[in-house]
């Protein structure tokens, strides 16, 4: 190997390994899978790639999991999913925040004029990796208000779906609890924050009953989304 | 000792809906995934709702494993891996920065930093011995911390277009030597 700069940005070889690394940007990510299912050279780069990193996890102890998960496996096979994963093979999996974020990324129109502002100027969907939960999202930038849409999944017992937006750069802003059962919400965001909307991504936490005690996220991310200039 | 061909019949079994197989890949792959998530995740509960999604979403994808093109345990240990990977950086995102077991995690570089095992990967070690030591724990990072080439350059205090230069020539070595 030479070590001179030969190596372009248009070398499907590195651009597998990036891809398998998770080092791509969120729009780079997209490109390589919508290329994966009909370009059976960069599909072989990619399956390449994967042996050779996986052999990183060759040292990781063996650790057996605890006896309650199973049955919770069961239970959540049971649960019919709405959409089909989008995505060819392994590109199934994303990379949030390259990742969770390209999944948001692939857009789905809403399918319900009920809740959509006339003219909104972000949209967002915020979705788990797997589409176990969703919500949408549009904010009318007239109106200061976040519109918000739930679509599907639910939350442990004795815990509390909290929605935050997360500014470029910024601490996380809790935006609302969700009211068990509720379908739609609106939110009447302040204005300091309206002002900060692009690049801005909303979330999901699951949090104690009533909401995050402290403020700020505690609980497991359980969906993210970035908002998306319409 | 489960062979390669059994998690492979197992597999495809489960693409065809058959729940005892899925319970048998189970059985003889969570310690693996769950070591693996946990190692990433570094936090029990956590990595319990993650294995949790991971095999979920195995059952729903098992019919794609064939055009992969991997072995059998590498596409599982790819879904676990990019799943883990996926729930840190999100959190990241969320909590800002590492927490603290995180921090000390990394203070010094994992018992696996170079230590592969192993032995009919013998090849892919030597070639990655090749590489400085800097460059191949950069990789490392990569896949088992979820670091972006942003937060390569700020560990190592280059600028990020040399980051992104030297890694790109090290997978480019690495490639080499792997392809020989």
């Amino acid at each position: 190997m030479s070590d001179e700069d030969t190596i372009g940005d248009g070398d499907d070889r590195i651009l597998a390994a990036e891809y398998v690394l998770g080092l791509l940007s969120p729009a780079d990510m997209r490109g390589v899978e919508d290329r994966l299912g009909g370009d059976a050279a960069l599909r072989s780069e990619v399956a390449q790639w994967q042996e050779t990193f996986v052999t990183f996890t060759d040292p990781i102890p063996e650790v057996t999991p605890p006896e309650h998960l199973w049955p919770a496996i069961t239970r959540d096979l049971d649960t019919p999913v709405t959409t089909r994963p989008r995505r060819f093979g392994l590109g199934v999996l994303g990379y949030a925040l390259g990742g969770v974020l390209a999944a948001g990324l692939a857009w789905v129109a809403f399918d319900s004029g009920v809740m959509r502002p006339a003219a909104p100027e972000y949209q967002a969907r915020i979705a788990a990796e797997d589409d176990s939960l969703v919500f949408e999202a549009a904010f009318d930038a007239d109106t200061g208000q976040l519109a918000l849409q739930y679509r599907t999944g639910g939350h442990a017992p004795g815990t509390s779906l909290e929605f935050w937006l997360i500014a470029e750069g910024q601490a996380p802003v809790s935006v609302i609890v969700w009211p068990d059962g509720s379908q739609a919400e609106t939110v009447e965001l302040p204005s300091d924050l309206t002002g900060q909307l692009t690049g801005a991504v909303l979330a999901i936490s699951e949090e104690p009953a009533g909401g995050s005690p402290t403020g700020q996220p505690t609980g497991p991310v359980r969906a993210v989304g970035p908002l998306q200039g319409v | 000792m489960t062979t390669r061909q059994e998690i492979e019949t197992l597999i495809d079994k489960c693409a065809t809906g058959d729940r005892q197989a899925f319970s048998d890949l189970y059985r003889y792959t969570s310690a693996k995934l769950f070591g693996t998530a946990l190692r990433i995740l570094k936090s029990e509960a956590e990595t319990e709702e993650a294995v949790q999604e991971i095999y979920v979403k195995i059952w729903r994808n098992a019919d794609r494993y064939r055009a992969g093109g991997t072995s059998p345990m590498t596409w599982l240990i790819t879904i676990a891996r990019n799943h883990a990977i996926d729930r840190l950086r999100a959190r990241r995102a969320m909590g800002g920065g590492m927490d603290e077991a995180e921090a000390i995690a990394d203070a010094a570089p994992g018992p696996e930093a170079l230590a592969m095992a192993a032995s009919d990967r013998s090849r892919i070690v030597a070639c990655f011995a090749l590489l400085p030591l800097d460059r191949a724990e950069a990789v490392r990072r990569a896949y088992l911390e979820g670091e972006t080439y942003a937060d390569l350059a700020s560990r190592f205090e280059v600028p990020l277009n040399t980051m992104r230069t030297w890694l790109r020539r090290s997978l480019m070595k690495l490639k080499d030597c792997l392809s020989e």
